[in-house]
């Protein structure tokens, strides 16, 4: 088998983690003294021609993305905000492919952190292609960052939600799936927001994740994006009802929306 | 069946080399609990790279059988796996109904302090388990038995454990199968700029070796991180997949 690059998992002595970091910090502030020039850095955020750039939001499906690999243990709990439009790029010191903006469905981005090298983070992204990852450039104080504990397990097969928090399953429910023509998709998402519903009746909150329809393009004027929310009656549970959506209990709803946004969901 | 391989039993888990640098161990198979074999194909890289192979196992009681188990470990990776893995959980006081396991093949491998774990063919009753389960992929649990899929540990020295498959039956007995440790590589020092460093390239360039190595998102320059807030729910409309 192939072996894997030295990921994000290993942790340093706070001795150590300090060292590096006074030399990454050294490193991308230029500490170079007057009239030296400053070693090669990816490039700063404010370079780039924000508007040139497609949003990447739940309306929008970027090209030029890596497409996820969740593996590393240490994958979402670190949980980043950006304070202002911020441009996505292809990879660490790459090329900027899209503009992420602060806001996503009303409430505030927050995206799981895959990755972290020196002051950039690889996230996944809310648009499609499902799965889409980027690398923000943290740099600058415009990201805020977060600790989250917290994980939700989806099996399809088992009709199951679970809550895992610090890697212990702390609750979980039955749910209903997406009918056999309309499969909610499998893949690794994240909590993208949480809305106060104002027109839809079935359920007051909803949870649109950063998924989407493999089989919808569109759905009902929106853009086939996959949420979590209740149903009126319970006799969905344990069914594959929906259109991709995954439905779930009242009480499991009063649960899942506590949890942070940026939340990883995985789905298998 | 093949030839044995003389079981060591090695610390695996968190094991620190003595001499400080890089380290990998691996194993195919151990039991511990009422059941005890194994480690079976145990290697360790404290005295340089070592591969361990079986063409069989078979577990004393009859409880397990296995084909070609391999573990092989070198300094800071390391890799094990095996095939046609037949499991009866009763044995191990697993209970009735899904006591069955199989799966065609298992492996993990670790490197640099970041590992993963494949299946295939993975059953248990009615359950069916992915190529690349995510790391920690718990699957319901009958009666005491617990299965947990791709188990990835952080030992107290700072190295990782990943487990492609283990089961633990009402908290004592436990069974690990294709076990891959490795330790975290030392942090690479970033060099401070020099007054002869190059010309920055343009905005674009790839990042060079002088670039910060992969490290844990849980590193904050600022010290521990807050905790993520809690949402406030946003009135609005998305249309959703119902």
């Amino acid at each position: 088998m192939e072996q894997t690059k030295a990921g994000p998992g290993c942790r340093l002595s706070p001795v150590r983690r300090a060292a590096v970091f006074l030399t990454v910090a050294c490193w991308v502030a230029s500490c170079s003294g007057a009239g030296q020039v400053a070693p090669s850095v990816p490039p700063a955020s404010g370079a780039v021609a924000l508007e040139t750039l497609p949003e990447s939001t739940t309306f929008t499906s970027l090209t030029g993305v890596s497409i996820d690999s969740v593996t590393g243990t240490d994958a979402g709990t670190v949980v980043v905000h950006p304070v202002e439009e911020l441009p996505v790029y292809n990879e660490y010191g790459g090329r900027p492919i899209a503009r992420l903006p602060a806001q996503q469905v009303g409430s505030p981005t927050w995206l799981p952190v895959l990755a972290a090298r020196g002051e950039w983070v690889r996230v996944l992204l809310p648009s499609r292609p499902n799965g889409s990852t980027g690398w923000l450039n943290t740099a600058g104080g415009k990201v805020d960052r977060a600790r989250n504990s917290y994980r939700v397990d989806v099996d399809r097969d088992g009709y199951s939600l679970r809550v895992v928090n610090n890697g212990t399953a702390e609750a979980s429910w039955k749910v209903g799936i997406g009918k056999e023509k309309y499969p909610t998709p499998v893949g690794n998402f994240f909590i993208l927001a949480s809305v106060r519903e104002t027109v839809n009746k079935y359920s007051p909150l909803v949870l649109p994740l950063s998924a989407h329809s493999e089989s919808h393009e569109t759905f009902a004027g929106g853009p086939g994006t996959v949420a979590i929310h209740t149903w009126p009656t319970d006799d969905h549970l344990g069914k594959q009802d929906s259109d991709g959506c995954i439905r779930v209990s009242k009480d499991a709803l009063d649960r899942l929306v506590k949890l942070p946004l940026g939340t990883l969901v995985s789905v298998r | 069946m093949g030839a044995m391989v003389l079981a060591i039993p090695l610390a695996l888990a968190g094991t620190a080399n003595a001499s400080g640098g890089p380290h990998g161990a691996a194993f195919a198979l151990q039991a511990r609990g009422a059941v005890n074999y194994g480690p079976i194909s145990a290697v360790d890289s404290a005295s340089g790279p070592a591969k361990k192979s079986m063409q069989e196992y078979r577990a004393p009681d009859g409880s397990l059988v296995a084909g070609v188990l391999n573990a092989e470990a070198g300094p800071g990776w390391a890799k094990s796996s095996l095939a046609d893995l037949r499991l009866k959980l009763q044995a191990y006081g697993g209970g009735s109904g899904n006591s069955e396991l199989e799966a065609s093949v298992l492996s993990s491998s670790c490197s640099g302090g970041s590992g993963e774990a494949h299946l295939a063919d993975f059953k248990w009753g009615d359950k069916r388990e992915g190529y690349a389960p995510p790391p920690n992929t718990g699957i319901s649990i009958p009666g005491y038995v617990s299965v947990l899929l791709n188990k990835q540990t952080r030992n107290a020295d700072g190295s990782l454990t990943v487990v492609a498959l283990s089961v633990k039956v009402d908290g004592h007995q436990s069974l690990d199968i294709a076990s891959s440790t490795c330790s975290c590589p030392e942090p690479t020092a970033t060099p401070t700029p020099s007054p002869t460093s190059p010309s920055s390239p343009p905005a674009t360039s790839p990042p060079t070796s002088s670039a910060p190595s992969p490290s844990s998102p849980n590193e904050s320059p600022a010290g521990p991180l807050p905790e993520a807030p809690t949402p406030v729910p946003v009135a609005g409309h998305l249309p959703v997949t119902g």
